[in-house]
């Protein structure tokens, strides 16, 4: 779509605008980079490297937000039917919102909205 | 060349500071802090964000090594300033002034750039074994490691590796299948069921640094998840002087958790804070600041100073009030330290509310009792009380508690594990 | 049509990130108590910049550099492209039948983005900066997705010149407050900015951001400044009537409308303490989230009484 072509521009604009201020830093700056240094805890240094598996407490409201997030993907082409289709359109998503709704309800009860 | 001049002289007049302070130094610390706001310089979140490192007081060796450490990761144009632990509120002037000029200077911000570009060189002053450079190759041993775990995994190591070092890169050396077991003596913590996540991890190499990849335990909630070692050290912004946290992390929870001072010994001199409504203010500036609410914790900077600065106290005490006022009526607050620290057996929002109570104590002339003081918990207790908490809620509970050095000489480790 | 707009936008964001810098310094200074003038909050943005222009880069031990780098490009360009959509005037750069849909997958882009550059240093507290802000966009997404599509629905396109025009008569912020609310606070969340910033707060070291020096560091917190701006620019066509008003210009109006949004947004910022995904949660799936549904549904009805026949 030709809608898009300005927006690879952009992008392009954009990669060159950032190409340019590196460019400029590294005429700039006042040595090369300084490589290697531990990571910061705040002096000792670490004991293993921190590129793992970190436990996210909070994993079942990714599932709650996975399940409410494929159903705006049928609310993006519903705001234009609505004034089409008319008030079944409005009733049939928000009964499917309330279903959803009662799920986020559950998980809140449940405890899983609260992760400390 | 001439860019870069421009570019530093330009720049050299907004340093970011970062401040080590030192454990018995307390007065000279707020000091520095109120002559850095003054100067409108902010305070750096760690040292890849720091153009000034000032050490507020004498460090012992411990904390030497330490804060050699810290300064080799700043990187240029960078300065280092040493502070002399009687130095008088007009030295700690003179030397800031000092600052633009150095940090202006091209020639000292290339010699600067290539020390700390070619610091893998370097050797380390070794301290007592507790600070290593991890960039050196695993040969020159993981102390750490093995001070925290004397008998366990050596003897077997012995054995198998012969001349490799017992931790880091030997489990995932040429003896695959070997290594899983040691792995799990040497945590300590739970045995490995099935199948070890780490098989696939076995190259014929030693990982980048010497150290290892994270091992596998049991968290609260019964997952067996991979876990960090980290020691939280003396140097974050807004951290109490000299304590060192070594938390075993998973995820962002804290497992387990102990605490120790840097230079035990030395730091159970006397701290010369001042005790009363500046030691209150000084909590409280540092609870919001770690809260991130940053203008009313420099506003509670500020008047900690004024105060220390022997400030009548009907000048302040409007401004004292408004504070407290403000800091008891916001809401987010309140939600955000709401249950906070239930299960560590501390409230950290009680605790705030206390020393809020004693400023406007101070600030309406009632007398403060000394009992009513909220103490300062001992250090040895302080890794017990932070088992299972998130990493943000226990940054709060060290800033509300406010861990002190017991007076004995011995403030040694204690071990804190919990769920 | 090749108009100058693609190239015009870059400079305007970066004018409004200046604007940005500057207004948050001199309300740091003065939340501090140290009263501050314009000319010293101009001047410390420019010595910040100079700063991080000359210093020294440097790299982690082990560190996933080409990871960091995508997260720290992919921030500046996600920003640059959700704001492609935004009419200058009348005109947009680049004028989509689906822009509003453009912009949420933009901003989406800048979840990615953080994390990358959390993950990359190999470093504990980075890695716990780049998990938060993925925990605060599992909280914050909801209901900013809500209130977009409640403007959307409102003029019942997902091109941001219909949802213009469509304000013709009365801005959408009037009759659809709640999903203007969300909105700004969505902006702010998505952004990391004022009291959504633990992504990169000082009780981690600086977070995501705090391993990063020199040029990357530039680059990450101007991309972090531009997300706001493009989220606040936005705001503008969808709730706040776009380029019409009296007197003005429509590109006057759209400037005058994002800087007063953005003036909001960087003044919240001092405002509040910062917002833990911990306790915030809560508040946004139970209480915000039902609160957006709930307007969608009066304006879904609106719509319906409007002139919405079918069967």
């Amino acid at each position: 779509m030709g809608a898009f072509g300005p927006l690879a521009i952009l992008a392009g604009v954009t990669l060159i605008g950032s190409a340019i201020i590196v460019g400029l830093s590294r005429l700039a700056t006042v040595g090369p980079p300084a490589d290697g240094c531990l990571p910061h805890l705040g002096g000792l240094p670490p004991a293993e490297h921190a590129l793992s598996r970190f436990h996210v407490r909070w994993y079942t409201v990714t599932m709650v937000f996975l399940a409410f997030d494929m159903e705006m993907i049928f609310m993006y082409p519903w705001t234009l039917v609505v004034p089409v289709m008319g008030t079944s359109s409005v009733v049939e998503m928000f009964l499917f919102l309330a279903i959803l709704l009662s799920g986020v309800v559950y998980a809140w009860r449940e405890g899983a909205l609260r992760w400390t | 060349m001439d860019l870069t001049r421009a570019l530093l002289r330009y720049a050299a007049h907004a340093p970011h500071v970062l401040l080590v302070p030192v454990p018995g130094a307390a007065g000279l610390r707020m000091e520095v802090e109120h002559a850095v706001a003054s100067r409108r310089w902010r305070e750096a979140t760690g040292p890849a964000d720091t153009d000034v490192l000032i050490v507020v007081g004498r460090p012992g060796h411990e904390m030497r090594a330490v804060i050699a450490e810290v300064w080799r990761r700043v990187p240029a144009p960078r300065l280092r300033i040493d502070l002399d632990p009687h130095a008088r509120p007009a030295d700690v002037s003179r030397r800031l002034d000092q600052v633009p000029d150095l940090l202006a200077d091209p020639q000292r911000g290339h010699r600067e750039a290539e020390s700390a570009a070619t610091r893998h060189e370097e050797t380390t002053a070794a301290g007592d074994g507790n600070v290593e450079d991890g960039d050196h190759n695993a040969r020159s041993g993981h102390s750490e490691h093995q001070a925290e775990d004397p008998g366990a995994g050596h003897t077997e190591h012995a054995g198998h590796h012969g001349h490799e070092q017992p931790h880091g890169p030997a489990e995932h050396g040429e003896h695959g299948d070997t290594g899983h077991t040691e792995l799990a003596e040497q945590a300590g913590h739970t045995e490995h069921t099935g199948h070890d996540h780490h098989a696939h991890h076995h190259v014929a190499m030693p990982l980048p640094g010497g150290l290892a990849m994270a091992d596998v335990a049991e968290d609260r909630d019964g997952l067996a998840l991979d876990v960090l070692n980290l020691p939280l050290g003396p140097v974050l912004p807004d951290w109490p002087a000299g304590l060192v946290l070594d938390v075993v992390l998973q995820g962002d929870v804290i497992s387990s958790a102990e605490a120790r001072v840097l230079d035990a010994p030395r730091a159970t001199r006397e701290d010369t804070a001042g005790g009363g409504v500046v030691r209150d203010l000084d909590v409280v500036a540092r609870v919001l600041s770690v809260a991130g609410w940053p203008g009313p914790a420099a506003r509670a900077r500020s008047l900690r100073e004024r105060v220390r600065a022997g400030a009548p106290r009907e000048e302040v005490a409007g401004e004292l009030t408004a504070l407290a006022r403000r800091v008891r009526r916001s809401r987010t607050l309140r939600l955000m330290l709401v249950g906070l620290g239930r299960t560590q057996r501390t409230d950290v929002a009680d605790l705030l509310r206390r020393h809020l109570s004693r400023i406007e104590a101070y600030a309406g002339g009632q007398p403060t009792e000394a009992s009513d003081e909220p103490a300062g918990l001992a250090v040895r207790d302080l890794g017990s009380r932070l088992a299972g908490a998130e990493l943000a809620a226990a940054r709060l509970l060290v800033a509300a508690l406010d861990p002190r050095v017991p007076d004995t000489a011995e403030a040694g480790r204690t071990e804190g594990v919990g769920r | 049509m090749t108009s100058a707009t693609p190239f015009l936008l870059p400079v305007l964001l970066v004018a409004g990130v200046w604007f940005v810098a500057v207004l948050d310094g001199a309300l740091a200074d003065r939340a501090a108590g140290y009263g501050s003038g314009a000319r010293r909050a101009l001047s410390r943005t420019g010595r910040e910049a100079a700063r991080l222009l000359v210093a020294q880069r440097r790299t982690t031990l082990a560190a996933d550099g080409l990871l960091r780098w995508a997260g720290v490009l992919a921030l500046i360009v996600a920003a640059v492209l959700a704001a492609g959509v935004v009419p200058l005037g009348w005109e947009a750069p680049a004028d989509l039948s689906v822009g509003v849909v453009w912009f949420n997958a933009m901003e989406v882009v800048a979840w990615a983005a953080v994390w990358l550059v959390g993950w990359g240093p190999n470093s504990a507290l980075s890695l716990t900066g780049g998990y938060r802000f993925v925990a605060q966009g599992l909280s914050y997404e909801l209901p900013h997705m809500f209130a977009i599509i409640t403007a959307a629905l409102g003029a019942g396109s997902l091109r941001m010149s219909d949802i213009v025009d469509a304000q013709a008569d009365v801005w959408f912020a009037v009759w659809m407050p709640a999903a203007f609310a969300a909105y700004l606070l969505s902006a702010t969340a998505m952004a990391f900015w004022g009291p959504f910033d633990a992504p990169v707060g000082r009780d981690v070291a600086g977070g995501a951001a705090g391993e990063l020096s020199g040029v990357d560091r530039l680059l990450f917190e101007g991309g972090r400044r531009l997300l706001l701006v493009a989220a606040a620019a936005v705001a503008v066509p969808l709730f706040l009537g776009g380029g019409h008003g009296p007197w003005l210009p429509a590109w006057a109006w759209v400037l005058v409308k994002t800087l007063a949004v953005l003036a909001l947004l960087v003044w919240v910022r001092h405002r509040l303490p910062v917002l833990r995904m911990d306790r915030w949660s809560e508040v946004s799936w139970i209480v915000l989230l039902p609160l957006t549904m709930l307007q969608a549904l009066a304006v879904a009805l609106v719509v319906l009484a409007r002139g919405g026949g079918g069967q």
